[in-house]
Formats: structure tokens, sequence, C-alpha cells
């Protein structure tokens, strides 16, 4: 019963924002300029335009349009992609799976990574392990995204052959793009993992543990990690959306063909359906990991669950 | 439902990702090419640009005519003879035994509905609109391999134009654009994978020499770098569309696109429109310091509107020196006449579209400044870049950096689109008008070798006299090709790479 | 007090580094600012192109090498520094004002007001805000002005979020109490004792937002939509020189090397900012027993 109070305040809450989204995105998309300039070849008579426009409904006046745009979204029609002959909805699912298995294995690798060099770090603090590892993670996300994704693919599949440069495939594959969408995330996750780690560390609790004779890794996975989680996991569902920026590049340098290659075309191309979809669905993907998550906190911590 | 197969398409780029890799380089005879960009329409119609035509003409979709680059000439392809009836009417013979990559027939009514729906506005197609450039064909079968075409005005160049009708199976939708394009090629498509790569395989029905390529993977890669790495690594065997930056990369050919690098001044609105402004700009343009600096000296200097390629090229216009003390002098005394040169303007350059164009832009702008002028730079993309070259708004009024293909290899694409005083892309002085409307009106009327020379006449007179355009360089493409390949390129290789000539080194 | 600051920054070997590079990086900055006037900076040499760096062929000026047209890779460091740097600071500091404002007043008043600045908040941070950049720009001309609105809108939320939770708790504290006994009315508190009170950490979060701001910067270079010509940054340096890569290193690696810096000096002196004006923690930095920070960032790092 809980659960369904809880998402269903979720989903109330959200409603607001994702309302305010949609409106948004409809008039932002359509200010970007007229659809009928960029099809209809260079010389089009104005009459053309005009027809073209027509047939589009891109004549009508904005609310009308409007109109038009949120019905059709109540029965999950975003209308037809310019640049392909087929539902805007339908190019956008077609795109989506890559980018879920690229975010959703980018915060897998940077949850493992963060967790263990950040415990690591807890443990010894101002060890050389520690200071070390701090400059190394916030350097790695003090660079610029595309410049280290085209530095890796020199490195890994020019000179040393062990990857292969770009495109989707086999695990070789993502490992480049995963790595380098990861390091932004892992930056910060391991800060906090650190942070959250020593402070439980210092705690009455696990000096009693300690007291008992329980060893040190022990300490770490089953008292600390547990304690820790509640941060991370907020973090971990603020990131997707930072990840989901940082896919907008990895995927137009390694040619994959997810939602943020897809995004920048459509642009470019004034193919508003395309971008109106895959602002909702993104949107409301973002939605359903925050309830998850809300969810999560009761699930981790008895605290929240009574 | 959408959202059951969603998670089946999620579950199945999972299954690929954790699955073994890809064979990769499977068989010797399959090659991978890496593109820029996805065609969008993929369809045979749609071989009027690039991102089509590349993958498409000659290798999936034969057109009626062929044309080869290396001696200028027009080739029987679908058609094996044709004769001109009357000034708008052509008959042509078509080929037996022909078949469609689907099985069905090639035949006279089949070339008609495939040239219909290349006309039909619905599809916004680019051979109608940038090959013919608005002219209407329409076609008419005679028999079963007789086809006669009328065009709606004088077309002396039509089995040119023809190069570039592809011809679609007749199953293939009428009423939008396909995306399983269907044609006689020696190729068919394969798979489309949508954002990935384009397969072809040989055309089983193809009565024609068996290609020995046995597959051709074209991969989407918008990185330039990322295309010449993959070509390093072995995982692409040809780049194509790279800047000139790559020209020293081991494997890299270079060719002259019937490209030129132009700015077109506003001629119609102040200062432009005072003539010693314009001859101002023109020689304050440091030609060969420019080519050398962002074309590492892989371009020539252009002396008109088109390349030394196609017919009509005048090989007596003299380009204008260097010679800013000049310039200043010219600009400083229509100054004092009174014409606005101190006016704020603008070079308008569009993202992407001229070769290091960024900096080639700021350079410009910088040595316009030195001789008077007042000039900064504002880069856009293509929308709004279209509309000033379309529609001259007053706002913005100023230098549209440009840089002109002739992809049909005849001068009267040139002249109508840019020179014709009727059209709003022209920018020709109005002083100047009548004389260019006289000429084009007697260049058009010409045939075979007057033609030619009337054309040369009229690029001597835009060059010299009307001067609506600074013409600055004819730049080089750049493409790289593997170790596994060999190919020729020719001054068409941008739009057009048969497969035929692509060949295994065993 | 300045004394003792001092101190502390002395203390921490990491802040003492940082803060001399920043302050080195924006004595440079200035200095360009006197020195290279009109287009020192600009002015294209078809004779000397590309040439690589610690040479001096033409003497000091390109130490750093040259670029396509033959400008002064350093002039060049140094003029996009002023409006990488600017961008930068100017985003940082406004979403801080503005996310101050508005956290405070969604803490303070609660109610209906509290929920809209929340809803609203959450929806633009649900969001990555670079496809909403990327889609701006593409509407409004892409100047400084427009990218700095963009840039503060997308990192706003985070301040509200942060400025709302410190308010919340020091509303209950007893320091507000004793001055509303005092007869102290709502704005009075709010400017006087709240504001002064998130202060730190706002601080601390709008120094760690000034390297994630240059990198959204570049990011936007990159798909064309960032600052245009003839306004250098150093997003654009490393963007326009990714094709040289192999070639022309120095065309990308100086400017990202610079973004870097900038980056991670402005990440460890906010961490330092935290302990030295947190007076819990402060010890760490003031005495010579050397514990290391512990507690995570009150504030989430950007993304």
């Amino acid at each position: 019963m809980a659960i369904f109070a809880i998402v269903g305040r979720r989903l109330g809450q959200s409603l607001l924002s994702l309302l305010f989204l949609v409106t948004a995105v409809f008039f932002i998309a359509r200010m970007t300029g007229d659809p009928g300039q960029l099809y209809l070849p260079l010389d089009a008579t104005p009459e053309a335009v005009a027809q073209f426009d027509k047939a589009h409904g891109f004549d009508q006046p904005a609310y009308r349009q409007f109109e038009r745009y949120a019905a059709g979204i109540v029965h999950l029609d975003f209308g037809q992609s310019l640049r392909r002959e087929a539902p805007a909805l339908d190019v956008v699912f077609e795109a989506f799976p890559t980018t879920v298995v690229l975010v959703v294995a980018t915060e897998l690798v940077a949850l493992v990574f963060s967790v263990v060099a950040g415990s690591l770090m807890a443990l010894r603090p101002g060890s050389l392990l520690d200071r070390a590892g701090t400059v190394l993670v916030v350097a790695g996300a003090s660079l610029p995204d595309f410049w280290v994704a085209l530095m890796a693919i020199l490195v890994f599949s020019v000179s040393l052959h062990v990857l292969p440069t770009s495109g989707p495939g086999g695990i070789l594959h993502w490992i480049m793009p995963v790595g380098v969408l990861s390091l932004r995330a892992v930056g910060s996750l391991t800060q906090v993992v650190r942070g959250s780690t020593m402070e439980i560390l210092a705690s009455p609790y696990i000096e009693a543990a300690r007291g008992r004779g329980v060893g040190n890794i022990r300490i770490l996975f089953f008292h600390s990690l547990r304690n820790a989680a509640i941060p991370v996991i907020t973090l971990v569902g603020i990131q997707v959306a930072g990840i989901l920026n940082g896919t907008v590049i990895v995927e137009t340098i390694f040619g994959l063909p997810g939602i943020g290659r897809l995004l920048v075309t459509s642009i470019l191309g004034r193919d508003f359906a395309v971008v109106e979809a895959t602002v909702i669905v993104v949107a409301l993907t973002i939605f359903a990991v925050n309830i998850v998550i809300d969810l999560s906190y009761s699930a981790i911590d008895p605290r929240v669950r009574a | 439902m959408p959202i059951v197969r969603f998670w089946v398409a999620v579950i199945s780029v999972c299954c690929v990702a954790l699955g073994p890799p890809l064979a990769q380089a499977a068989a010797n005879s399959t090659i991978t090419i890496a593109v820029p960009e996805e065609p969008a329409p993929f369809d045979t119609c749609a071989v009027g640009t690039i991102a089509a035509s590349r993958i498409l003409l000659n290798n999936v979709a034969d057109a009626i005519t062929a044309y080869i680059p290396e001696t200028n000439a027009v080739v029987p392809s679908l058609a094996t003879s044709w004769k001109q009836t009357s000034p708008a009417t052509w008959e042509f013979n078509l080929r037996s035994g022909v078949r469609f990559s689907d099985g069905t027939p090639f035949n006279a009514a089949a070339a008609a509905t495939s040239i219909k729906r290349t006309f039909n506005h619905a599809l916004n197609c680019s051979v109608a609109s940038q090959i013919f450039a608005g002219e209407q064909v329409v076609p008419e079968a005679i028999g079963n391999t007789r086809l006669r075409l009328t065009t709606s005005r004088p077309d002396p160049i039509l089995p040119l134009r023809a190069t570039f009708l592809a011809i679609s199976a007749p199953s293939t939708e009428s009423d939008r654009n396909t995306e399983h394009p269907i044609g006689t090629g020696a190729y068919k498509v394969d798979n489309w994978a949508h954002g990935t790569s384009i397969t072809l395989v040989p055309n089983p029905f193809f009565n024609g020499p068996k290609p020995k390529i046995t597959q051709v993977t074209y991969v989407f890669r918008p990185e330039a770098r990322v295309r010449v790495d993959m070509v390093n690594t072995g995982e692409a065997d040809m780049a194509l569309s790279l800047p000139p930056e790559f020209a020293s990369q081991k494997g890299a050919l270079q060719f002259d696109p019937p490209e030129v690098i132009l700015l077109r001044m506003d001629a119609l609105t102040a200062p432009f429109n005072d003539k010693r402004v314009r001859q101002g700009v023109l020689s304050a343009i440091d030609r060969p310091g420019l080519i050398k600096a962002l074309y590492g000296g892989n371009a020539s200097v252009a002396t008109q509107a088109i390349t030394r390629n196609v017919p009509g090229f005048n090989p007596h216009i003299v380009p204008p020196r260097y010679d800013p003390a000049l310039a200043k002098k010219l600009i400083a005394e229509a100054k004092a006449s009174g014409v606005p040169v101190d006016k704020p303007m603008k070079i308008y350059n569009r993202a992407g579209l001229v070769l290091n164009g960024q900096q080639l832009a700021e350079a410009l702008a910088e040595e316009l400044d030195a001789v008077g002028l007042n000039v900064s730079v504002d880069t856009m993309d293509v929308a709004p870049w279209v509309e000033i070259l379309f529609s001259h708004p007053a706002d913005r009024s100023g230098l549209l950096l440009e840089d002109h293909a002739n992809n049909l290899g005849d001068p009267s694409l040139t002249v109508d689109a840019r020179f014709d005083p009727r059209r709003t892309r022209s920018q020709v002085p109005k002083e100047d008008q009548s004389t260019v409307a006289n000429l084009i009106r007697l260049a058009e009327n010409g045939r075979g070798e007057q033609r030619t020379a009337l054309f040369q006449k009229l690029f001597a007179f835009m060059a010299t006299d009307a001067t609506q355009d600074a013409y600055i360089a004819a730049a080089r493409s750049t493409m790289l090709v593997g170790p596994r390949v060999s190919y020729k390129p020719n001054w068409r290789s941008n739009q057009l790479i048969p497969l035929a000539n692509v060949h295994l080194r065993q | 007090m300045n004394g003792r600051y001092g101190r502390m920054l002395y203390r921490s070997k990491g802040a003492l580094i940082s803060a001399i590079l920043l302050a080195a990086i924006l004595l440079v900055t200035g200095a360009g600012f006197i020195l290279l006037r009109g287009d020192v900076a600009t002015a294209t040499s078809f004779s000397g192109t590309m040439i690589p760096p610690f040479s001096l062929v033409h003497g000091f000026r390109d130490v750093l090498g040259t670029d396509l047209l033959g400008r002064s890779e350093l002039f060049r460091l140094i003029v996009a520094a002023r409006t990488s740097l600017a961008v930068a600071f100017s985003a940082a500091f406004l979403a801080a004002a503005f996310g101050a404002a508005l956290g405070i007043v969604a803490g303070f008043r609660k109610g209906f007001l509290d929920t809209i600045i929340m809803r609203l908040s959450d929806a633009i941070q649900s969001f990555p805000s670079l496809f909403l950049a990327v889609l701006f720009l593409y509407i409004v001309e892409p100047r400084i002005e427009n990218i700095v609105i963009l840039l503060v809108v997308g990192r706003l939320p985070m301040f509200i979020r942060v400025a709302r939770a410190e308010t919340v708790t020091v509303v209950n504290s007893l320091f507000v109490d004793a001055a509303r006994c005092l007869g102290a009315s709502g704005w009075w508190l709010c400017l006087y004792e709240i504001a002064p009170a998130i202060l730190p950490t706002m601080l601390t979060l709008a120094a760690l937002e000034i390297g994630v701001l240059m990198l959204v910067e570049s990011a936007l270079s990159f798909l064309g939509v960032g600052i245009q010509a003839p306004g250098v940054s150093w997003g654009i340096m490393v963007s326009e020189g990714r094709d040289w890569i192999q070639s022309a290193w120095w065309l990308t690696v100086f400017p990202g090397l610079c973004i870097a810096t900038v980056s991670i000096s402005c990440n460890v002196l906010s961490n330092w900012l935290r302990l030295a004006t947190n007076p819990v923690e402060r010890w760490r930095l003031d005495t010579d027993v050397h514990a290391p920070d512990v507690g995570l960032p009150a504030v989430l790092p950007g993304i």
C-alpha cells in the first residue's frame, strides 16, 4: 500500500513537470524555423513552400497545431518524421535501446569503480592512494569529452590495435564509448562514496564492530556500504540526465545510432515530430528512473519504510 | 505494441553487445566504405544529392544514360541510342532483357512510371529540383522499347541530364519516398541498419559481368578523424569527404570536383552596387596566400564560376592580382563620392559548407577590413543561410561565402541558378542586367562549339565586368583508400563511385 | 582573520597550488587586456602557418606554435581566456545568485511558492540540459549573452535545491529565533541572517560549477552552437583543432590543458573552501594534525 502511495505522489508531482516540458518543447521546436525551406528544393517557389506547409499542417496557427499535437500525444501519435518515411515514435524507439544500454552500462561501470575506489580511499584517508586517486578522478572529469574520445581512438585503435574504432557491435565496441561517458560520473561519484564511507567509518557503531573484532573488509561491505547507499543512489538518479548529455557527443563520434545523435540530426533537419518525441520519451524515462529510486529508498533504509 | 517492441529491442541490443564480436573484415571480397552521413531520403529519385547518388547511382540503380568523366562523353546505359525529334522532345531506344533486382522486367512502361514519379511534386525529388532546375519532363512509353521525353522548354542537353534519371522498379511507392530502392544495377540493397550502415550485395538478376566484390557496406561516421582512423586500422577500405588537412596521409587521393569557392557580393545594395567597391574587393583577396595556408596548396585559383572540367570554361580569364594598395585607393574613391563603405557588413558563412570555411571567412574579413571596409563573420546553419541566398533580406546584406557545385557538368546549370537576372539568386548589378540576359539567351540557343564559345564569353563578362562574385579557389577533394583496394578518382568522384571501378588488390 | 585564511591555505598544499595557478591565469588574462590590443591575436600571417611550438622562429609570439592562418597560439589562448573565464565565472555566480534567491524564498515561505519553484526546478534538472541548449541555440543567435543565460538556467536547479535545504536548516536554528524575538521581519531575516549563513555553501558550489561550465561551453562549440567567430574561446580552439590531433597537436592540447587546469583548480579550491568556511570543520586546516577532510560535499558536484 505504501508503495502505491509513494508512486502516486511522485507521479502527481512529475505530471506538472512533464506538462511544462511538453509545452515548452512544442513551442521551442517550432521556433527553429520553417521546415518547408529545408525540405523543399533550394529554389522552391513560395507557393510550393505554402503547399508543403499546408500538407503537413504547418500553416495553422500555433494553438491549433498545439491542439493536434496534444491530442496526438494522448494516443501516442507524434506524427510522421519528415526525414524518414516512418512515424516519429518508431524512429525514436529504434534509436532508444542503444542509448539505454549505453547509459545503463556507464552507470554500472561508474558505480562499481567508484564504490571500489572510494571505499579503498576512505579506508586509508590521506595516503598516497587517496590523494593520487582524487587527483586522477577529478582530472578525468575535467577534460573535454570529445577530445578524450578522439585521443582514445588514436591510442587504443590506431596505435595499439586492441579496440575497434567505432560503431555498434560486440562488447569491445562499447568499451571506449562507455569509458569516455563514465569519466564525468566517476569523478563525482567517487568523491561522494569516499566522503560517505569515511563518515560512517567514524561512527560509533562501526567502532563497536571493530571492538568486537570484525575485520575491515567485512565492515566495509556489510555495514558501511549499505549506509552509504542512499546518497549514492540519489546521485545516480541525478546523473542520468548528465550522462544523457554526454551521449550527444559520444554517439556522434563513435557512430552509435542512439538518441543523442538522433536529436541533433533532427534539430538540424527541422524534423519537429522526432524532436518532440525524443524529448518526451527521454523525460518519461527519467521520471520513471526517479520513481524507482524513490521506491528503493524504502527498500534500503528501514527508517523510511516505517 | 510499441512498449513490447521497445523491450525486445533493448534486449537484442544487449545480446549483440554481450555476444561474440562480429567477424571483422570477413571474406576477402567484401569492402567497407566510411561516409559522413546517411542519405535522407534513400530513394533513386534523390540522386541529385550526393549522399544518395554516391551509394545508388550506377550501383543499385542505372539511369537512362551514363557519363564518362574521363572523356566528358554521354554513353548508353539503359538506353542504347537517342535522337532529338524536336527542340523539346527526345526519343530513346531502350535496352531489352534487363531486369530489376526484384525480378520484374525493365521496359518502356517501367521507365515512364519511374520518371513520372521523379517529377511528382509530392516527393520533392532532388533530381527534379537540382538537375532539371524546375524543368518538367513528361515521359511516354511507345511499345516496349521506346521512350519519348517531352520537356517543358527546349533542352539541347537532355541526354546529359538523363544520366541522373535513375530508374526504379514499378513496385516502388509512387506517393511518397521509398526506403527500399530497387533498380537494375549490378548491386541491390541487402540491409539498411538505420543510423549505422547500408549493405549492398550483387543483384541476382543483373545480366552484366558478375561483380568481383560480393558485399559493400557503407558505414556512417560524421567525424572525419574517425573515418580516417577506420582506414588506418583496416576497419574500412575507403574514407570519403575528407577535409584538406588529411591530404598528407598515406593512401590519400585527391581530385578536382566541379566546385568553386566564391564570395557573392550584394551588388544590388550599397555599398556593393558601386563597381569600384567590387573591384576593390577583388583586389583585396590574396588568393595564393589563402590557398597555401588553408588548403596546403591543394587548390587552384578560381577565375570563374565553373571549373576546368565543365564545358564553357574560359581559359583566358586572368584572375585579379592581389593588390591591397589598389583596393584601398578604389574604396577611398568610392567613399569620397558618398558610397557608405563603412557600413558594418557580414560575411555569411554556412557551417560545414566550405572546406575550412570558418578560417577562410575570418581571413577574408580581415583582408577586407584592411582595405577600408567594415566586415565581420557570421556563421549560421542551413536554413537562415539559404534564406539569405535567395531572398536578400534588407537587414542582411553583405557577402555570402558559397561553394558552388556544378553537379550536372554543363554551364547552363550555373548560369540558370546564379546569373539569370530573373532568378532571385542572382545579384547581377542593375547596369549589367540586360547585357547578361542577352548573353544568356544567345548561349542557350546555340549548338555545339558555338554554344560553348558563347558560354565562355558570358563567364568572361561576369568575371571582369559584372563582377557579382569574387572567385576565390577551386579546392581539391580528398579521400583515403586502404591497402586492400585500388581506385582511381576523377572529377565526379564526390557524387559517383561506381563500384565497378573499385578493384580488390589480390 | 585574513592571516588565518592565509595560514589555512598554506597548510593545504593542493589548494595553495590551485590558488597560485588560478591567480596566474587571471593575471595573464588581465595583462592581455592591456598588452594585446586590437588585432594582435587575430593577425593572420601566411608566411608562418602551422609552426610547431617550442621554437622561436618569429620570436616570442610563436613559442606555443601557430595555427592554420599563422596566428599566434599563445596570443589566441590569452584572448580566448577572457571569453572562457567570463562565461564560466559569470554563469556560475549568476546561477548562484538567482538560485540562492529562489531557494531562500522556497525554504522560507514554504507552501504554494515552494511547490511551484521546486517543480519547475525538477523539470529543468531532470532533463539533459545539453539537449535543450542545442535546441535553443538554433533558434536564437548563439551570442555570448544567450549562451550564458542558457548555462545559468541549466545549472539553476542545483543551487535552488541546496539553498532551500540550507535555508530550512537555518530557519529552525536558534539565532533566527532570537532575531525573531527581537522583532525582525521576514525580509530582514532573509537578507541579513539567512543569506550570509548559506553564502559559504553557495560559493563552494559556484566554484565547483566553474569547471563544469567550461566543459559545457566546449561541448557546445563541438556541436557548432557555441560562441561564434569573431569571438574566441578555449572551447572553440579545442573543437576547431580536433582534425589535427595527430599532426598539429598543439592546436588542441594547449587549450584543453587550460580548461583542465582551471577546472581542476576550481575543484580543489572548492573543497578547501568548504572546510575553511565551516567553523565546525575548520580545525582540519588550522592545526598540524593532518586529518584529511571527510564528509560529503553537501552539494553534489556538477555533472
